[in-house]
This record gives C-alpha cells, structure tokens and sequence, in this order.
C-alpha cells in the first residue's frame, strides 16, 4: 500500500507531533537569554562612522608621510626658516669672498710689513726717486711715510703699515 | 492575528525584557524547530539552525518591527533564510543516497511505532526534493496549519501565489511518493 492510497492529510499532520529534545531546549533557552543584544541601531551608526573617520584618517597621514619622504622634504628649511637664514646661499657665497680678500690681504701685507725696514734702507734711491711725486700730494703724506718711514720719521717705523698694497699701487700710478 | 497577551510580550522583549523573550522562545521553538527538522533532516542540524535562528532573533528583536503579523512569521523568515545559508556553506548537493542513517527526524519522533517513523521519514525526504518554495508552503500550510494570509506573508507572496504553490506542491509531492497521476482530492480537502 502506497502513502497516497492512505490519507496524506494524516501523514502530515503526524509531523506536529515532532517536539524538539527538552534538554536541548533548555539549554538553548538559557544559552540565548545570557547572550548580550547587539548594540542599538544608532550606537551602532555612531560606530560605523567613528571606525570610517578613524580609516581615512589613518590612511591620509600615511599617504602624507609618503608624500614628504619621496618629495624630499626638509622641515628645518619650511617650519623654521629663521633659525636657519644664515644658510643663504647668496649671503654664504659673498661672505666666503670677502674672507678670501681679507686673507689675500694679509698675505699680502705681512711680507711687506717685514721687509718695511729693509726695503726703506735699500730703497732710498727709490724713495727718493718718488720724493718728488709725493712731496707734491700733501695728503699722502701718511702713506709715502710707511714706505720711506726710516728716512724721515725714525721713530715710526712697521708700526703704520695698514695701508694696503692696492692704494699703494694708485697712489703710485698717480 | 496576535492576542494582546502576545503584543505584550513583543512590546517588552523589543524593550529588551529577556523574560519576555524566553515566553515568547517557548511558544515558537518547537514550530520553528519542526519548519527546519523537515527541511534539514538531520535532528543535529535542525537543533543547531533552530539555536541560532533564536539568537539571531534575541539580538535583532529591538530592530523588530509590528505590522500586524504573528511574531512567528519573523521568526520563520530568519529560519528560511538560515536554512538556505546552511545548504550554500555546504556547497555539495546532498544526495539522497549518501545521508548518514543518523540523518534523519526518526530519533525526533521516538513516540511513534517503526510503521508510522518509516512513512513519516519517506515523506519527508519526498519534501525535501522539492523546490525551497514548495516545501516551504507545504510545511506551513499542512503541517503548520497556518492560515493562507500568515504563509503569505511569510513568503512574502500574495495569497494567489500561495494557492498556486500549494497546488503545484501537493502534486509534486504525491509524484515523489509513487502516485504519478497525483490526486488532487486531498488539496481540495486541506483548502
């Protein structure tokens, strides 16, 4: 006999005999009711858009940092430019310069200084070739004095040598 | 239609009241258990879907919304909807032919005699052939005896598609059972 030569009807309704196991019932029961309920629905936006800002955020300071360390940046020369103005190239370079000629001077000068006694014995021909020449300018009167110092101040003899060898050399020519 | 006892309930475990919502858990468990026991046919399985329908529903309850239907048909939406995601994690079509002899609502039914467990164990595999859609209807308005109006809501189908479905279903079903020609007497008994 086949089930649908009986009452299917019967057959189904059998079915809502079917019960769950009670231990199991009870301890799914319990199980369920201890578990926490989720967070409400707006705590949960709140959430939502707290952990969305908290993303970006991480990932553009991330993205900036990149972009400072492969653009070369240098923080001393944009946030504290004052600190560092002395760092000028321009200023360096005509710093550095003036430098050179002060050295080159002095170079210049101290053998000169030196040789002031020497030459001021030995060049009297010399100075006195130019005697004429400078007793005509009364304002050199200082300078012609370095060289020739020995013959007419004896007292003053390397002690006035600051004159540099360029104003010499003019007031030479002139 | 839902009593006022049971509007009670509802408004309180949507308040967050867990006494509320065990009332509630034993008034809908075994339906709930029985919806997945056929569908599934393993009494583990169907214990397993039945636990986790109930948490999820303990979780989202404050989220519940009333629109006139029992509370049960929620419940029966969470059910369907787990049961379909517990066939997709398995991903392998179970055959009839390779279910475990373990697998099957006769522990479930130990009050009945070895006739009655082996009919019913039949016919429920016969279900279990059929289309989601069909075996849905079949359970609630057979076995269940739900009203026409609450299955529809449940499966979210007009009522015209429900009598459609259930036509369709009981004729499936009694092919699966051996009568091909089917016999359309007993629907027009059960509508």
């Amino acid at each position: 006999m086949t089930i649908t030569k009986m009452k299917l009807s019967d057959i189904l309704k059998q079915f809502k005999y079917i019960e769950p196991d009670a231990e199991f019932s009870v301890r799914s029961r319990t199980e369920i009711l201890l578990s926490p309920q989720a967070a409400p629905r707006t705590w949960r936006s709140v959430f939502t858009v707290l952990h969305m800002v908290e993303t970006g955020a991480a990932v553009a300071l991330a993205g900036f940092f990149i972009f400072i360390l492969a653009g070369s940046f240098s923080p001393t020369r944009s946030i504290a430019p004052i600190q560092y103005a002395v760092i000028d190239p321009a200023g360096l370079h005509a710093e550095a310069q003036a430098i050179d000629m002060q050295i080159q001077l002095t170079d210049v000068e101290y053998p000169q200084v030196t040789s002031t006694a020497a030459t001021s014995t030995a060049s009297a021909a010399i100075s006195s070739a130019f005697a004429g020449a400078v007793a005509a300018q009364p304002t050199s009167s200082v300078s012609v004095s370095t060289l020739t110092a020995a013959p007419v101040v004896p007292t003053s003899t390397a002690s006035t040598t600051a004159l540099s060898v360029d104003q010499v050399l003019q007031q030479l020519s002139q | 239609m839902i009593d006022g006892e049971e509007e009670q309930l509802i408004r309180s475990a949507v308040g967050g009241d867990s006494s509320a919502f065990g009332s509630l858990y034993d008034r809908y468990q075994p339906a709930i258990y029985r919806f997945i026991l056929v569908k599934v046919g393993s009494r583990e399985e169907a214990e397993d879907i039945t636990h986790h329908v109930f948490l999820s529903a303990w979780q989202k309850v404050g989220t519940y919304k009333h629109r006139g239907h029992p509370f049960s048909s929620w419940l029966y939406q969470i059910a369907r909807n787990m049961v379909i995601d517990h066939y997709r994690s398995r991903k392998d079509d179970v055959s009839l032919d390779k279910l475990d002899p373990e697998s099957s609502i006769i522990p479930a039914v130990a009050q009945f005699d070895l006739f009655t467990k082996m009919q019913l164990e039949k016919v429920r595999r016969a279900i279990a052939e059929l289309k989601t859609d069909h075996q849905d209807v079949i359970i609630l308005r057979f076995i269940e005896d739900l009203p026409l109006k609450e299955t529809a809501a449940i499966l979210k189908k007009s009522e015209g598609a429900i009598k459609l479905a259930q036509h369709r279903a009981i004729k499936e079903l009694k092919k699966k059972l051996g009568d091909p020609e089917g016999d359309d007497n007993y629907e027009n008994e059960i509508i």
